[in-house]
């Protein structure tokens, strides 16, 4: 594996994984769908200031740069690159605006949060040039937004990866104390245990250690809630348990409520 | 068929959220037209800000009840009760009229049974289409001219 800090030590042709690194065995899993579409696998690792909407939730993101490596490597990784914010904004760099969507949920709760990320997304593939590229569907609205800009990079979508006990695998985890940690089962379990949508906010209740954000059940297209045209509707859910927000998301069998 | 919908909000932060409610739109339906947000002042009751109100044209395939779902669900995605400090947003979608539908049922009522006399409704209709007729009550000009 090549550790780089400039993409023109990139490969001309390559399947993409960009990450924020805290790598997991999620990316992992992201890692190895990328092999199934190029020799080259590049990783990126970015913290992108322009998509947090809160200082301090970027002082804490978690940034486990020695770890990362070890973890790219294991999972065949090719190249591994940590762009410098020079490269990725230069001067008069200008954002692109993402969708409607990006209003909605996650971006109700995180104004602006949408825009850094296909601002820097679309910078991304622009500097990698990727034949395609691999997110996960944890960040269930980011994909959606994702393909919106994606242009001629195919977007390929990966399931969510859990711990044994069904929490999402997320680098913000490790941030919940033993009871947070605990408390955090009752997302999977209000997922996977509710037939509506009035339900799944009746188990999630349950928890006094989580606060809630949303519980909705969503058209996969618009966003908006599903109706008899829908084809294809999903459970999502976001709150916080010591103060770590937490998401996560499922496919459910399309019916109107 | 063509749908005449209606829009408006006085909480929060109304041209936004006409803003939003009009690209969401955008993503289901074909919308031809869009008028301008005129102000309007609240009609009786408690004290209240002013509203912002609209009206958009498009086209839709969609049966009435699936529009009309459409647009209740962008209502419920907008109004979703807040947990953290935005506050309240809300918007109103209203479905005035849908090609040449007439429906007297109590969950659809089509032409909207007071659209004629909401000059709220009627204003911005003028502006983007100043022939149109309200189906069993005649030609928006006319009607606009006796609401005042």
């Amino acid at each position: 594996m090549k550790v780089v800090t400039s993409a023109q030590e990139l490969p001309l042709s390559c399947a993409f994984v960009p990450t924020m690194g805290a790598l997991h065995a999620g990316h992992g899993s992201l890692f190895s769908i990328a092999k199934n579409h190029s020799e080259n696998i590049v990783a990126s690792i970015y913290v992108n200031p322009r998509q947090f909407e809160n200082e301090d939730d970027l002082k804490k993101y978690p940034r486990t740069p020695d770890c990362d490596i070890e973890l790219a490597q294991s999972f065949g990784v090719t190249h591994l690159w940590f762009p410098t914010d020079e490269e990725i904004y230069p001067a008069g760099f200008t954002h692109i605006t993402a969708g409607p969507i990006s209003q909605l949920y996650e971006g109700a709760s995180r104004p602006g949060h949408f825009d850094g990320v296909v601002t820097v997304v679309r910078r991304l593939f622009d500097l990698v040039k990727p034949t395609v590229a691999i997110f996960g569907e944890k960040d269930f609205q980011q994909l959606a937004l994702i393909r919106e800009i994606a242009g001629e990079v195919e977007i390929i979508a990966a399931p969510i990866i859990r711990e044994s006990d069904g929490l999402a695998m997320s680098s913000r985890n490790i941030r919940l104390d033993d009871a947070g940690r605990d408390a955090a089962r009752v997302i999977f379990k209000a997922l996977t245990q509710s037939n509506s949508e009035q339900e799944l906010r009746e188990i999630l209740a349950t928890e006094p250690l989580f606060t809630l954000d949303y519980a909705d059940y969503i058209d996969e297209e618009t966003f908006l809630p599903p109706t008899k045209s829908t084809q294809f509707t999903r459970a999502i859910v976001a709150g916080w348990i010591n103060g770590v927000r937490l998401l996560d998301n499922i496919s459910v069998k399309s019916e109107t409520k | 068929m063509k749908a005449v919908i209606a829009l408006g909000a006085n909480i929060g932060n109304p041209q936004e959220q006409m803003d939003l409610a009009v690209a969401l739109l955008k993503q289901s339906l074909d919308v031809s037209a869009v008028s301008s947000y005129f102000t309007t002042a609240p009609v009786g009751g408690p004290a209240q800000p002013d509203y912002l109100n609209a009206v958009c044209i498009a086209e839709s395939d969609l049966p009435a009840s699936d529009l009309l779902a459409l647009l209740h669900g962008i209502e419920k995605v907008l109004g979703r009760e807040r947990i953290e400090h935005w506050g309240p947003r809300t918007i109103d979608l209203d479905l005035i009229q849908y090609g040449g539908l007439l429906s007297y049922a109590d969950e659809l009522l089509l032409p909207h049974p007071r659209a004629h006399e909401r000059r709220f409704v009627l204003e911005p209709w003028a502006e983007i289409e100043p022939d149109a007729i309200l189906l069993t009550h005649g030609k928006i000009s006319d009607l606009l001219e006796q609401s005042q």
